[in-house]
């Protein structure tokens, strides 16, 4: 058999040949197999193509698309004006650089001014850790003035004015001289 | 000869002891002065007491909130600061109506020396304090009442040496 044309496939494939030339047909296929599967190719996907979808088809809901796209392209011409009239910080934009500029060297100055004001305090100064009064009644107060720290105590039993203790004279009792350190503790605490 | 030789053991003996125990070096030397600060007539305290330097007094006067118009010398003393002893300050002496207990905490730093001070009247305790003090600064303790007036201590640490 020479080689069928293309409706002669055609129809092999859908099944509507007979007798001789289904024969012929058949004969040729097993001996053109690489040939009969190249008619057989593009041909027959197109015609599936061409089969299941229609020839012209509308994209779904146009009118609302084209509507929405107008009313988007609109909006974009009406508020293009309003962007033009920016924010009133925006327009002094430049200024913002040395503004920064001049706070940070504002702190700068504060910063050294503080820790001069803290050295010098330090050095005019005796500093005290702690004071501690153990005697009921008694309080104390720190008060640095002038570059000098001075501990009041308050609530101390009087001396009294006859003692002259210009002349030496001391009130009676155990001198806390002559006793080591936890005699003293034990003795007054 | 016996005796002699024994008595030299004895001091070279003791002198190595010395030697050997550090705390007792000398570090420095603290001073107290206290003064009799009053509103009134300043000679009750005593006809022979003397008046402050003036530039003292005219810093005396500047303390805020415990100036006083007339101020009178009772007592001064100074003593050596050991590296880990205690030691004793006492103004008014023969007088033990006021005392200091002092002894350093660690060593001078920066010319700066931190202390565990303790004032004492009618020997008993009244105040401990941990100051710092620095060579030429004193720190003023406003103590006791007497005869109208009160007693102002000024404690100061006059030597370092470190």
């Amino acid at each position: 058999m020479n080689n069928p044309d293309e409706s002669t496939i055609q129809n092999w494939l859908k099944g509507e040949l007979e007798g001789n030339e289904l024969k012929q047909m058949e004969a040729w296929a097993e001996e053109n197999a690489a040939e009969l599967e190249a008619k057989m190719g593009w041909d027959a996907l197109g015609d599936e193509i061409s089969q299941a979808l229609p020839s012209e088809q509308e994209p779904p809901y146009a009118d609302f698309f084209n509507e929405r796209v107008k009313h988007h392209a609109v909006e974009l011409v009406e508020t293009s004006p309003a962007t033009k009239a920016a924010p009133l910080w925006k327009r002094f934009n430049w200024i913002l650089t040395p503004a920064a500029m001049a706070g940070m060297a504002f702190c700068f100055y504060l910063g050294t001014r503080i820790d001069q004001d803290v050295a010098t305090s330090e050095q005019s100064a005796a500093v005290l850790e702690e004071v501690y009064t153990p005697a009921s009644g008694v309080h104390s107060e720190v008060l640095h003035s002038g570059g000098i720290t001075v501990i009041v105590l308050d609530g101390l039993d009087e001396i009294p004015d006859t003692l002259d203790i210009a002349s030496g004279e001391t009130g009676h009792g155990l001198s806390p001289r002559m006793m080591v350190k936890t005699e003293r503790e034990n003795l007054y605490f | 000869m016996i005796i002699r030789l024994f008595c030299v053991l004895t001091l070279l003996f003791s002198c190595i002891v010395s030697a050997a125990d550090l705390g007792k070096e000398v570090i420095g030397r603290m001073q107290v002065q206290v003064y009799f600060a009053t509103n009134g007539e300043a000679s009750v305290a005593g006809q022979a007491l003397k008046k402050p330097d003036p530039e003292i007094e005219k810093k005396l006067k500047n303390l805020r909130e415990t100036s006083y118009k007339h101020y009178r010398v009772l007592g001064m003393d100074r003593q050596p600061v050991f590296r880990s002893y205690e030691n004793w300050l006492t103004p008014l002496k023969p007088s033990e109506e006021l005392l200091l207990s002092f002894e350093p905490r660690g060593n001078a730093q920066s010319g700066k020396m931190m202390l565990d001070l303790e004032l004492w009247q009618s020997r008993k305790k009244i105040m401990k304090a941990g100051p710092t003090l620095e060579k030429g600064k004193p720190l003023y303790i406003f103590g006791p009442k007497w005869r109208g007036g009160r007693l102002l201590l000024a404690i100061e640490l006059v030597e370092l040496l470190q």
